[in-house]
């Protein structure tokens, strides 16, 4: 197997390009929606520049030839030689589609085969119009377009450098000064000052090494790679420290012409360090500050894994320490634990991922499919910031463009048929946390579900009998239902369409659920609630019977005992009281069938989920427990209300019980009680 | 290019002070130093200097200070004086510099 190695290179590779075309994208449609922007266009060309590097060291070549056709023009549009228009944000765009596609091609084939002809294709027609943007602007200012407002901006840095030449760079033909020259011909500013005091006394000097050191204080548009490109034959065996300067000035090409003196380059060097949040661009130097290391996924399972057996392990220390009655030795226990749960929380957090990124994806799809359909869309964003395991949003992403699909495709109405409302429609996506799971709210301004025809529509196709009597909820979560929506159907109704029960299998599998909610005529809400992470949770720890269960402590809010008075209240209904409050009650030795004594005190525990409480009751509680989450074998696929299992210290089993699920069953009972 | 009259040491290069030069230049200049009392350096004919051929003459200009020798700089060619601005760099001898 030649590609054994190779495989391995261009999957970080992949990561590595994917990643770099995402921050373009991102950057890309930062510019067209705010404009110009320095960091915005750098990061532009700083992807295309790195994409073409390591498909250079990887030898892809044909990666390497459009990316450079590209290259050359984001250079000039970032000097400012060709200005930023949409048209052509908008190639450009379209070329960093192309390079994926030309990335994830060399990376299936093990760049073993020539691109297909579409690739070839594809690479002419886009490298032509690159090239045709690159000659025209480059030669011709005459024809700037009149379409969109474009701003020329050229950025100039200011940086020191201090320089000392390798000993034998001139008897390899090198000149230190010409190296100085050339940089000085590239900045508006520019000052060295050669440090002389390393040059010996004559005896001991060999004249053909250099013993010069270099400060130079420069003020220049090229960025830090092309200034360490200047030095690039010399820079092994050279010794190079590159600052920039933290206050330079950066202002478009004219304002900069006057020579910046040394006195100000040298009040900015001081000041910098003191005051960096002053600064014009402190996001460039947090960034450089900011950084991360790629480390493989599963090693991180792994370690979440262990952690998660360390957590047992424990459990089964602190019982023994329990049973022994030993204080010492439960106070250290009970330091251990409290240890160990921080760093499997530590541990948990490299998981942890902002859902922003899975967000900001969605600028680019808004954008096309609106302007595919006509339709004038603001895409408004909310809690970026919210965190969640990134298997999770992993496995949400589709589910999720499927359902912004929908809103765009079938929720929000062309700009003509909006009424009163305003043209331009708005989607909204918003993350938060709530109780132990994570909420994602993908709202429209649309036209709403139509109760009445999705009712007609579940009967025509058999989903219901006519009669049926369905509440508001159940009717909008026909839409979710297997055969409800075939694409035909659908267009016609005012709901969304496709596909909609794999996007609802797709957020079951997670543990998660979806809600709906809608007003015809303002617009459609789908909430998707899902668990924080899928391994370990904290958990209370109930008995019933003989048996043991877990319910996730995020969901539980208190533990009150079941009183005899409260018994007999209940009427043999499944509600009690609870200060004033009708309290849902779950039996849950009934639900699984359990044997327990008539005599055993009765506790609920009441939980709380999706904005409501409902009660469990147990026999006996026993308080927090950490817990891994072991699933359960194929076996018990078909067992309700359980969501996975665990080992306790002891070594005994315990459920965890599937909330949700359970608050369903609930929630059909007291419809059944009702009725 | 060197000469050394009683004991004043006189370099005056004409044509290029470059790295192809220095090595015979050095060679010289370590040969006649110890005869000398002052140094005079002159490089108003010079058409060429690079980093190898400053470098000599700031080594020679210390060795010399360090034996406490007079020195003294004369006009500089127009591309001498091109190369110190790019390195902002002003001779310092006993007898105080030319820009």
């Amino acid at each position: 197997m030649t590609g054994m190695s190779f495989s391995d290179i261009a999957k970080e590779f992949r990561e590595e390009s994917l990643e770099l075309l995402e921050a373009m994208e991102n950057s890309l449609l930062q510019i067209r929606q705010e404009g110009m922007d320095d960091e915005a266009i750098n990061a532009v060309f700083r992807a295309a520049h790195t994409i073409k590097g390591s498909a250079g060291m990887y030898k892809l070549d044909y990666v390497v030839t459009f990316t450079h056709i590209a290259e050359n023009l984001l250079d000039q549009v970032r000097n400012g030689t060709v200005p930023m228009t949409e048209a052509l944000s908008e190639l450009l765009l379209e070329c960093k589609d192309h390079m994926q596609n030309l990335v994830e091609f060399a990376v299936a084939t093990g760049n073993t085969q020539p691109p297909t002809p579409t690739l070839e294709e594809a690479t002419a027609r886009l490298g032509g119009a690159l090239k045709a943007n690159l000659g025209a602007l480059a030669t011709d200012h005459a024809h700037a377009p009149t379409t969109a407002p474009t701003v020329e901006v050229s950025i100039v840095r200011q940086w020191t450098m201090r320089l000392s030449f390798g000993r034998s760079v001139m008897e390899q033909g090198f000149e230190p000064a010409s190296f100085l020259a050339y940089l000085r011909k590239h900045s508006q500013s520019f000052k060295a000052g050669v440090d002389t005091q390393y040059v010996p006394m004559l005896e001991e000097l060999r004249p053909t090494e250099s013993y010069l050191k270099f400060t130079i204080e420069f003020a220049t548009h090229l960025n830090r790679e092309e200034i360490l490109d200047v030095f690039e034959f010399v820079r092994e065996e050279s010794d190079i420290a590159l600052v920039e300067l933290v206050d330079a000035p950066v202002a478009p090409t004219t304002e900069v012409a006057k020579p910046i003196s040394a006195a100000q380059a040298n009040t900015a060097l001081k000041t910098a360090p003191a005051a960096p949040t002053s600064a014009p661009a402190p996001t460039a130097v947090v960034a450089q500050n900011n950084y991360s290391i790629r480390v493989d996924a599963e090693k991180i399972d792994q370690l979440i894994n262990q952690i998660g057996e360390m957590v047992i392990a424990n459990a089964n220390v602190v019982q023994q320490s329990i049973d022994l009655q030993n204080s010492e030795l439960i106070e250290s226990v009970s330091i251990v634990s409290r240890m160990l749960e921080d760093i499997r929380e530590s541990a948990m957090q490299i998981r942890m991922v902002q859902i922003g990124e899975t967000f900001n994806r969605f600028k680019r799809i808004v954008m096309d499919l609106s302007k595919k359909l006509g339709k004038e869309i603001e895409l408004v964003i909310h809690g970026a910031e919210t965190e969640l395991d990134k298997t999770v949003i992993e496995k949400i992403t589709d589910p999720l463009v499927h359902i912004v699909r929908n809103a765009i495709d079938h929720g929000i109405e062309m700009p003509q048929n909006r009424g009163t409302k305003n043209p331009k429609g708005t989607l909204t996506l918003n993350a938060y946390h709530d109780a132990g799971t994570v909420v994602i709210e993908i709202a429209d301004d649309g036209k709403g579900l139509d109760e009445e025809v999705l009712y007609a529509k579940a009967v025509e196709k058999g989903l219901i009998d006519a009669g049926a009597h369905l509440s508001q909820e159940e009717i909008f979560k026909l839409i979710l239902a297997p055969g409800f929506s075939t694409a035909a159907a659908v267009t016609d109704l005012s709901g969304r369409g496709v596909g909609m029960d794999v996007v609802k299998r797709n957020i079951e599998a997670l543990r998660g659920t979806i809600e709906i909610k809608s007003t015809k005529g303002t617009g459609t809400t789908l909430a998707i609630r899902l668990p924080l992470t899928l391994a370990i949770i904290d958990g209370f720890l109930v008995q019933v019977g003989e048996t043991f269960f877990v319910v996730p402590l995020d969901m539980v809010v208190e533990c009150i005992e079941l009183s005899d008075i409260q018994k007999e209240a209940m009427h043999g209904n499944n509600y009690i009281d609870l200060r004033g409050t009708i309290l849902p009650l779950l039996n849950v030795g009934t639900f699984f069938g359990e044997s327990h004594s008539e005599e055993a005190r009765a506790n609920i525990v009441v939980v709380h989920y999706a904005g409501r409480r409902y009660g469990f009751i147990v026999d006996a509680l026993f308080g927090e427990f950490q817990t891994v989450i072991k699933p359960l074998g194929k076996i018990f696929a078909q067992l309700k209300g359980v969501s996975g299992a665990t080992i306790l210290g002891s070594g005994k089993v315990a459920l965890i019980l599937d909330v949700p699920m359970l608050v369903s069953y609930i929630l059909t009972l007291r419809n059944g009680s009702e009725s | 290019m060197l000469t050394l009259e009683e004991s004043l040491l006189h370099l005056a290069p004409s044509g290029d002070l470059t790295i192809y030069e220095v090595e015979e230049l050095h060679k010289q200049l370590i040969a006649h130093l110890g005869q000398a009392q002052s140094i005079r350096i002159s490089l108003d004919q010079t058409d060429k200097i690079d980093s190898a051929g400053f470098q000599l003459i700031v080594s020679l200009l210390k060795t010399a200070s360090a034996q406490q020798k007079e020195s003294f700089l004369g006009a500089l060619s127009p591309s001498v004086a091109n190369f110190l601005a790019l390195y902002s760099y002003t001779w310092e001898t006993s007898q105080g510099g030319v820009q």
